[in-house]
């Protein structure tokens, strides 16, 4: 698990794509925002204050919380 | 303004598609807004006129993502569109899909497909495609074997192809052959075949989501949800793993039909720019500071720009007023319609000034999709005290007004922080307590400058907002150990592309605040307001009649003109009348906070509106007009303890009673709307007691100790 990567780890402007999301509560909610498999996500910037950030999922902007986006695993 | 016989269409869609556009382009003027029953979800129906003859009811179902909801919201429309026998239950559902994001746009469109929906799928904001792209809609005719439309809500074009095709659908049956885009794995299907039985439905996809959400679906029966239950424990139906196969799957055939669809082109044109401007709006620095000086810039805007708005109404009220005495000459039937109902009313319209300039600038910002930044942004800290990030905006709108700011808590789907959000809000310093505040400062302090730079009263003045500010974050933490939460809290919020606002939508929805404002607040406040009314003008009448004559006596004694005859005599029968009597009454209570009767009857009275203990302390100390606050304050100054002959107001009873205002819940107007927003009475009387006893409290402690 702990070998596995989440966007949480790509710097700003890095991008990866979607390997899995790994809590099934959080994972339908974030599906139906268009974080899936296979997508291209990108790191945008950390928020000011921290907590969250701003993510591009294929083009498009979500801003997710630290303890959601540690869920989203990327492909190494 | 809904006819029975009028046909139903639904508007149905992710939030941010444009449904609200397409539903004002739709509906034009004829459109209102409800709650639907027991629940605070916003019910948006209007009538379309889709040729000569030809009307239909159209509602706007809120913002829904799919069928496995994570919010009030969201449960609404599912609730509405499974059940046949709902009110709302539709003829005709109209899918609204942003061509930008149509991936994700089209899940729900294909769970309601699979649901056997009578259904139109409209895809929006062609207006945001490169010329050279012509989209192949006839893809999507095809594989969701229904009519497809093509429009732009921003520039209205194809609305009136879409009124026809609605015309022509609402008129024809749904096609019966759909090929479904999900088909259930083998233990769904046999618990969804059993559950259907139960429902005595033919549609195999219904009963699967019903099996999802049997346990709070308010309309099977007690019989069928035990039955349910019993056969999803019995085939060890998976809740979250099956939702999340079965979005896995529908997605899987989203994706190529969405590339057929678009042949891979980028459809939008305004990412790049949208990137530009984020990389200054949420920079690190740069945003907070733009964020706050944007506050600053509403924040004045409600403080001072309404001010004219306001005096005219108020100046209008008060000719009005004139007229009425004129015409109908003194007595208790020109009193109730001056002093009761025409106050009511102005209590009431006062606020539209404030309401619409907060109104507008706050739907710019939701509109042109600036709001999801700023959300974006403070959420970690508001977080910290239980709160959310569009607390933010409505904490410090609350700056100017409580009343605009509870009712634009809408926004945050949170139950939890959205209550806690409008339980502090009245916290915050409005403007309202200006008058109380100047009128009080000095006695507390004399107007001195401190280490030559400050002004003493201006620091007062300052301290009371801090205090507001700082026991706001205080009191919102203690609510947030409280208030158990429905639901987990998320933030997950899209940051949609920048895009102009479109002026029709912000007058809308402006409009919709302020009628809603007028209505339903405003019916409490005239109650309230004919209730004071009726307190402070009558009386047990030997008690009353004796006032009067006292009055008539020592005019006489001191050889008044009429006009302080009449002030004198007004001072004395406030003090006789009910009110008065609920002043002297509650005088044992409020002598430990250093008040005597006649600050509880100025309390009694300016529940109201606070700034209302400026006129009522007028009339107190016989004071013709509120105008002459130099007078009051002399008065004010020269007031001794009958019994004692110690000064009333002393430095620290002034002090006390500033910090009652600071906390105090005198405002009928935020508590009638309290009562709207959260939808019972409940809230309204928990915001009033805590906020009573937090007053109480605060100034016995200042008078206790420091007095």
């Amino acid at each position: 698990m702990s070998s596995e990567k989440s966007v949480l780890d790509l710097k700003k402007g890095e991008w990866a794509f979607i390997k899995s999301l790994d809590e099934l509560d959080l994972t339908c909610r974030l599906m139906t925002m268009g974080v899936l498999p296979k997508a291209k996500v990108q790191m945008v910037r950390k928020s000011p204050f921290g907590g969250a950030i701003y993510l591009k999922i294929n083009e498009s902007g979500v801003a997710v919380r630290n303890e959601e986006a540690e869920h989203i695993i990327i492909e190494q | 303004m809904t006819d029975t016989n009028r046909r139903a269409v639904a508007l149905v869609g992710n939030p941010n598609a444009g449904k609200s556009s397409i539903f004002n382009q739709l509906t034009g003027l004829r459109q209102q807004t409800a709650n639907f029953p027991g629940v605070t979800v916003e019910k948006k129906i209007g009538v379309a006129v889709l040729d000569k003859g030809t009307k239909v009811d159209i509602i706007d179902l809120p913002g829904c993502y799919s069928l496995y909801p994570n919010s009030k919201d969201e449960k609404v429309v599912l609730e509405i569109l499974t059940d046949k026998n709902n009110p709302d239950n539709p003829d005709l559902i109209v899918y609204v899909a942003d061509i930008n994001h149509l991936e994700r746009h089209l899940l729900l469109a294909t769970q309601l497909h699979d649901l056997g929906h009578h259904m139109i799928l409209v895809i929006n904001m062609i207006d945001t495609l490169h010329e050279a792209v012509i989209p192949d809609y006839k893809a999507l005719e095809k594989r969701f074997n229904m009519p497809v439309i093509a429009v732009s809500s921003k520039t209205g074009d194809h609305i009136e192809d879409l009124k026809l095709e609605i015309k022509k659908a609402i008129n024809a049956s749904p096609s019966k052959e759909r090929k479904p885009f999900y088909v259930l794995n083998q233990l769904e299907d046999k618990t969804a075949r059993t559950v259907a039985n139960i429902l005595d439905t033919e549609n195999i996809y219904l009963a699967n989501i019903i099996a999802h959400h049997y346990k709070w679906m308010p309309h099977l029966s007690a019989a069928q949800r035990i039955n349910i239950a019993a056969e999803v424990k019995h085939q060890g139906f998976e809740d979250i793993r099956f939702q999340i196969q079965e979005t896995m799957s529908r997605f899987n055939d989203i994706q190529p039909l969405t590339v057929r669809v678009l042949k891979n082109t980028k459809a939008n044109d305004t990412a790049d720019l949208t990137d530009k401007i984020d990389s200054i709006l949420t920079n690190r620095v740069a945003g907070p500071i733009l964020f706050f000086a944007l506050m600053m810039l509403m924040f004045q805007a409600v403080f001072s720009w309404a001010q004219y708005p306001m005096e005219w109404i108020e100046t209008g009220f008060a000719s009005a007023g004139n007229w009425v005495r004129y015409v109908f000459g003194q007595g208790y039937f020109s009193d109730l319609i001056v002093d009761g109902i025409l106050a009511g009313l102005s209590g009431v319209l006062v606020f539209i000034p404030q309401i619409t300039i907060l109104f507008l600038l706050i739907s710019v910002m939701e509109e042109s999709g600036y709001m999801s930044r700023a959300v974006f942004m403070f959420d970690n800290i508001m977080q910290k005290f239980g709160l959310n990030g569009r607390s933010m905006v409505a904490l410090i709108s609350s700056g100017a007004c409580a009343v605009p700011a509870i009712m634009s808590t809408r926004t945050i789907s949170n139950w939890k922080e959205r209550i806690i959000t409008i339980m502090v809000a009245p916290l915050i310093s409005c403007s309202a307590r200006l008058p109380v505040y100047a009128l009080l400062v000095a006695f507390v302090v004399p107007q001195t400058s401190v280490w030559g730079i400050f002004n003493a009263q201006g620091l007062v003045f300052m301290g009371l907002y801090l205090l507001g500010i700082v026991s706001s974050l205080v009191t919102a933490y203690v609510f947030s150990l409280f208030i158990k939460s429905d639901s987990r809290s998320h933030l997950m919020i899209e940051l949609p592309q920048y895009k102009p606002p479109i002026w029709k939508n912000v007058f809308y929805n402006v409009k919709e605040k302020v009628w809603a404002f007028i209505w339903n607040a405003g019916k409490i406040i005239m109650l309230i307001s004919i209730l004071l009314w009726f307190l402070a003008s009558f009386g047990p009448s030997k008690n009353m009649q004796a006032a009067s004559d006292r009055a008539q006596v020592e005019a006489g004694n001191l050889n008044l003109s009429a006009d302080e005859k009449d002030n004198l005599e007004a001072s004395y029968k406030l003090e006789a009348s009910y009110a008065g009597i609920l002043g002297k009454s509650i005088e044992p209570i409020i002598r430990p906070l250093g008040f005597d009767w006649k600050i509880g009857i100025a309390l009694i009275t300016s529940f109201a509106a606070r700034e209302v203990f400026v006129g009522t302390m007028a009339t107190i100390y016989s004071v013709g007009s509120t105008e002459d606050e130099l007078s009051i304050k002399e008065k004010m100054m020269a007031e001794k303890r009958p019994d004692t002959g110690v000064m009333v107001y002393t430095p620290i009873t002034a002090l006390s009673l500033l910090v009652f205002y600071v906390f105090a819940m005198q405002c009928m107007s935020t508590l009638a709307v309290t009562k709207k927003e959260t939808g019972s009475w409940k809230w309204a009387m928990v915001q009033l007691t805590y906020l009573s006893a937090l007053a109480y409290l605060s100034s016995l402690f200042i008078y206790q100790v420091f007095g």
